[in-house]
């Protein structure tokens, strides 16, 4: 007996939204590694590795050090939120799943009434 | 193959009772971590920039800040890891139960296949973070076991300054690691959902099918009886 299923049935919110929300902690996630990657991984090494602390504490207001310290002190305190909120967007994707379940349930409840009924021959 | 991968994941309890313990070993290290940073902090500034004893301590401090956050997501990753194959016991049950009430076995979803993919996946991830970090956190000990004083004085291309570079930019590529194996077990976790909803639909659509072949089979019986 095949029955056929090529596909989750999308008869709930819940499985409509949730691919939204996966998509959406990738994305923040994906953000914020190509950052810290591209950003502030190569500025960490310049102005931590290739100045001495003479140099770092004498640098004047508009000069390169300040900007890559600048960054150093940006990037990390917006990136930490925005990981978490992907962090959080994945969870609300799964929470969205689990929400599919009781509905799925209760369908499935009343087919089983129903059959119980032929079964029984009432 | 399968059969293994399917007894693998009975032992979910086991993972994540081992990934809540690395997590309470990262609280007591942190602990003492914290404490150490405490008693290092309460001596005079002066004392603290040129002594050689307490550089070893500062050392330790700044190499447990490197790889111990990688040691507390290696114990979240197992506890997700854990749910997954939960879930993955959950979803084998169910086929089992389908195969056995419609005499075949019915289709397996894709979703159940990339449940563990991505679980094993995000546990490499994790793993590979963690084995990284322990080498990062080799090079902080030594750039840190330098008095301040002579960090201070290091001049550009010196081996305490590319060191202290190192220790800096690996500390932004190194977070890739936590959250990319997070989001891939998360995919196994969401995965596994989406196999048990599958294997509930099916159920729910076959219903019908199995009580009209019970039907025709307590209809066909009183008449075979007959003859």
């Amino acid at each position: 007996m095949a029955v056929p299923l090529t596909k989750l049935d999308k008869e709930t919110r819940g499985l409509k939204f949730f691919p939204l929300f996966t998509v959406t902690g990738w994305v923040l996630i994906g953000f914020s590694i190509l950052v810290q990657a591209l950003v502030l991984s190569p500025t960490g090494a310049a102005y931590w590795g290739g100045n001495p602390k003479a140099a770092r504490d004498a640098a004047a207001s508009g000069s390169e050090l300040l900007g890559q310290l600048a960054a150093l002190a940006w990037w990390p305190r917006l990136l930490a939120p925005l990981t978490f909120l992907g962090v959080a967007a994945f969870m609300v994707g799964i929470a969205l799943l689990f929400s599919a379940i009781p509905g799925i349930l209760e369908r499935r409840t009343g087919g089983l009434k129903k059959a119980i009924a032929l079964m029984s021959g009432r | 193959m399968e059969k293994m991968m399917q007894n693998m994941m009975k032992h979910y309890p086991m993972m994540i009772g081992m990934g809540f313990m690395l997590v309470v070993i990262a609280l007591i290290v942190g602990a003492f971590n914290a404490a150490n940073a405490a008693a290092y902090y309460a001596v005079d500034k002066a004392v603290r920039d040129a002594s050689l004893e307490l550089a070893q301590v500062r050392s330790g401090i700044e190499s447990t800040v490197v790889w111990l956050p990688y040691f507390k997501f290696l114990g979240v990753g197992m506890i997700l890891a854990g749910i997954t194959m939960a879930l993955g016991v959950i979803a084998t049950g169910l086929q089992k139960m389908a195969t056995e009430v419609l005499g075949k076995a019915p289709p397996k979803p894709r979703s159940a296949m990339l449940m563990r993919a991505w679980m094993m996946l995000g546990m490499l991830v994790i793993l590979v973070g963690f084995i990284v970090s322990l080498g990062v956190a080799g090079t902080a000990s030594s750039v840190f076991s330098n008095p301040i004083i002579a960090i201070d004085a290091a001049e550009s291309g010196s081996a305490i300054l590319a060191g202290l570079g190192s220790v800096h930019a690996a500390a932004s590529w190194l977070e890739a690691f936590k959250f990319v194996g997070v989001g891939f077990l998360f995919m196994g976790i969401i995965n596994g959902l989406a196999s048990i909803l599958y294997a509930l639909n099916l159920q729910r659509q076959a219903l019908p099918q199995v009580v009209q072949k019970q039907g025709a089979a307590r209809s066909t019986a009183p008449a075979m009886a007959g003859d």
